[in-house]
């Protein structure tokens, strides 16, 4: 028997297609070639495993049903647990970050293309008498720990995170002069996607700089990071 | 929309509106995973395993390579606690409540209990993950004809003849078509030896 005739004779028998005499024909064969044996069990292994996995195979490529709204909390409850007990202020943080980037694209906050976003960076501050940095941000975007203050994560002296309730108020910060006891405005322009720095050069002069914002988060922090240090 | 792979990152990063995106896909996987003719749960049942299942996948995804493996382990981890229940419930009916094995259930219920699903319960998860992807590279290539001939005949139990009728085909187009389809599949099995070792010790 030729290798297509003996497997199209395992399909039928392993499907229930076979004759009574089919089926004695395949176990003689099997009987007594060890080869023919191996290959029929092979291709009695695909097919079990094909019956279990397709129906996940199946479940895979499935569209619906959608998820139901009623369980939608319950998701979202059991996944703040289980991400403040990896890394609390850190993924917190960052998902203020991407809360606030939902924020603003929802609400469509920068129309005009003066859409600018101030984001609070892991270096955030309370001030001290010395000159200080401000980082802009709307307070919808402040993470508030379980005592209802507003949660810090590594401390630097000098560096101030400055809430805004609304926009009005962020541009007025913006475009304001400089204090005198501020050395430099962060904020982050969503729309363009660029990170604006006001800062006082060393002979008091104000000067401003852009740069594209970094693409993923920890970049950003790194960026922020960079940029503090360069203003100081 | 993220492209896959960013959403994978934003997952890994703890993005809740990532997660949410995710949940929302993944919910139809493990909602169907969830009714594997194994554990046969009723749609409510299979609701509270999909809804279970997600939580879980969180811890997760610092473990999978690619968006479509998390899809992978979602129907995966859905399928097996849906069996899983199912067996609690089987026990609990018979008194005792003790899980019992599902080589008993096949015991005791002969004809009346779905095949045991031995692959889904032996092999480990990662070991799933990989014959799914294997599996479904065995079948993309055959077309939606010998897909559905074969789903059809395994899943449903249809003979030839009947392919043949529902398909309006010739019942030897219908039997070449799942020859083509299981000849794809062991020879796609038989290219990860390991996995297919394992396989062999736990399918009759």
């Amino acid at each position: 028997m030729d290798d297509q005739a003996f497997q199209e004779l395992a399909t039928r028998v392993i499907s229930r297609e076979a004759s009574a005499m089919e089926s004695a024909r395949l176990e003689s064969t099997i009987a007594r070639d060890a080869a023919r044996r191996a290959e029929f069990e092979a291709l009695k292994c695909a097919t079990g495993v094909l019956s279990e996995a397709l129906p996940l195979l199946q479940a895979m490529k499935a569209a619906g049903p959608a998820l139901p709204e009623h369980r939608v909390n319950e998701l979202k409850t059991a996944l703040r647990g289980q991400l403040r007990t990896r890394r609390p202020e850190t993924i917190l943080l960052r998902s203020a970050l991407e809360r606030w980037r939902d924020w603003i694209f929802e609400r469509k906050v920068f129309a005009g293309g003066l859409a600018a976003v101030a984001l609070a960076c892991v270096l955030i501050f309370v001030s001290t008498d010395q000159p200080r940095i401000e980082v802009g941000m709307y307070e919808t975007a402040v993470m508030r720990g379980g005592n209802g203050d507003v949660r810090v994560v590594p401390a630097r002296p000098g560096v101030q995170m400055v809430p805004f309730k609304t926009e009005e108020e962020f541009e007025k910060w913006r475009k304001a002069v400089l204090p005198g006891r501020v050395k430099a405005r962060l904020w982050i322009d969503e729309e363009s996607g660029t990170v604006h720095v006001r800062f006082r050069g060393d002979r008091g002069e104000v000067r401003e700089s852009s740069e594209p914002l970094a693409a993923s988060a920890k970049d950003q922090e790194n960026q922020f990071t960079r940029l503090i240090q360069a203003v100081k | 929309m993220e492209t896959d792979l960013k959403l994978l990152e934003s997952l890994r990063r703890g993005s809740e509106s990532a997660w949410d995106d995710a949940f929302r896909r993944l919910y139809p996987v493990a909602f169907n995973a969830a009714q594997h003719p194994s554990a046969a749960l009723p749609p409510a049942e299979a609701e509270d395993v999909a809804i279970e299942t997600l939580t879980q996948l969180v811890d997760k995804v610092a473990e999978v390579k690619s968006f479509q493996e998390l899809v992978a382990l979602t129907a995966v981890m859905a399928a097996r606690r849906a069996i899983s229940e199912r067996r609690k419930k089987y026990a609990e009916k018979r008194g005792g409540n003790q899980t019992t094995s599902l080589d008993h259930l096949r015991e005791v219920a002969g004809d009346q209990v779905e095949p045991v699903a031995c692959a889904l319960n032996t092999l480990d998860t990662s070991d799933l993950v990989e014959l799914m992807e294997l599996l479904r590279e065995a079948l993309e290539p055959l077309g939606e004809t010998a897909r559905v001939l074969l789903h059809d005949h395994l899943l449903q139990g249809l003979a030839y003849k009947e392919l043949a009728e529902k398909h309006q085909m010739p019942i030897g187009t219908v039997g070449v078509n799942i020859h083509r389809g299981l000849l794809q599949v062991r020879a796609r099995l038989e290219q990860s030896p390991g996995l297919l070792k394992e396989l062999r010790q736990f399918l009759r």
